[in-house]
């Protein structure tokens, strides 16, 4: 049987959680997981310029908060929480 | 005023076709007139899930070229009168049939009924755009699975863009014991990712496979799932039921089951 936890002590059905959660960020925003995270971690730069951020608790949700129809292409506006 | 509902998920295999007969099931045992279309052309399923493969005569391809009439073709359940199903055809393929043929025939089936639901087929094709195209609402099932929770988010999106207003989910197969472990996503979770409302959550049991091979509903059963499908069809109908805690539920069925095994 494969180990309960991993390295960071988290059982599988958190991993799936983070790994549900890294996929539907990027399939939204149509950027791959590599990008995705990256954004993030610039975001959190950014934001730790200008106040205390833990970088553990950090956490970003990208949402689609409207959509329109620019020609053929379907023009997403995001919010990031 | 009668609905017309699509019952999709993205994903095959999430029970989309056991959730919808399910439903039906629930609401035609509030005495609701209800019709279950079958829209997957080509691969029919949602018969023998209800048990009904032995009295097809016409399907959904047959009324909408015209060879028969809609009355024709409808399948009375065998346990609640004011159920019936559209069966869909085996040897047409999803071309037969486009979104405008699939409003008006919606269309005329709102006459005679309270609830059109609509079994979609797996994918994002023709069949799913057919589906739905001709419903105004649309029950997402989903499983605690990153595979499935992805293809639901894509088809809330999808459903968003093609202008459905009411989405609500259903998350399927939960595994109370293994959700009570960590080892499983809970339902929860799944809410907290795909952020919309939830209609209800099936426990994963036995009694749904075992009904299912009979070709019948585990709805008036005693099983946490029926209740839930019950449940789920009240609230459909827009009755306020809270959610069952399947935690405490769980435990509390197995107490009442071991009481009765005692004697």
């Amino acid at each position: 049987m494969r180990r309960r936890q991993d390295s960071y002590g988290r059982t599988s059905g958190k991993i799936a959680k983070a790994r549900a959660e890294l996929t539907i960020a990027s399939d939204r925003i149509d950027c791959s997981q590599d990008e995705t995270e990256q954004m993030r971690r610039e975001i959190a730069d950014i934001l730790s310029k200008y106040m205390n951020l833990d970088r553990e608790l950090f956490e970003i949700r990208i949402e689609i908060i409207g959509r329109t129809k620019r020609g053929a292409r379907d023009v997403k506006t995001i919010q990031i929480k | 005023m009668s609905e017309v509902i699509v019952v999709t998920s993205g994903k095959g295999g999430v029970g989309k076709t056991t959730s919808t007969a399910n439903i039906g099931a629930g609401l035609a045992r509030m005495n609701k007139k209800v019709v279950l279309v079958d829209t997957d052309i080509g691969l029919r399923n949602l018969d023998v899930v209800m048990g009904l493969e032995n009295r097809i005569i016409y399907n959904l391809v047959d009324v909408i070229e015209g060879n028969c009439r809609v009355k024709q073709a409808l399948i009375r359940d065998k346990h609640y009168p004011g159920l019936y199903l559209l069966p869909s055809a085996q040897t047409r393929d999803k071309s037969a049939v486009s979104p405008e043929q699939m409003i008006k025939l919606a269309d005329s089936l709102t006459q005679i009924f309270d609830y059109v639901i609509l079994d979609c087929p797996a994918g994002i094709e023709q069949g799913f755009r057919n589906a739905t195209a001709a419903a105004q609402r649309a029950i997402v099932v989903t499983t605690p699975e990153v595979s499935a929770i992805r293809d639901a988010d894509r088809i809330i999106g999808l459903l968003q863009a093609g202008g459905i207003k009411k989405i609500d989910l259903i998350v399927n197969r939960i595994r109370i014991d293994m959700v009570k472990r960590g080892e499983m996503m809970s339902v929860e979770d799944v809410l907290d990712i795909l952020a919309v409302h939830l209609l209800g959550a099936i426990p994963d049991e036995e009694g749904v496979v075992i009904a299912a091979n009979h070709g019948e509903s585990v709805i008036g059963s005693d099983t946490l799932s029926g209740q839930a499908y019950m449940n789920i069809a009240r609230r459909i109908a827009g009755e306020t039921v809270p959610l069952i805690d399947l935690e405490t539920a769980s435990t509390f069925l197995h107490r009442v089951a071991s009481l009765f095994r005692r004697k």
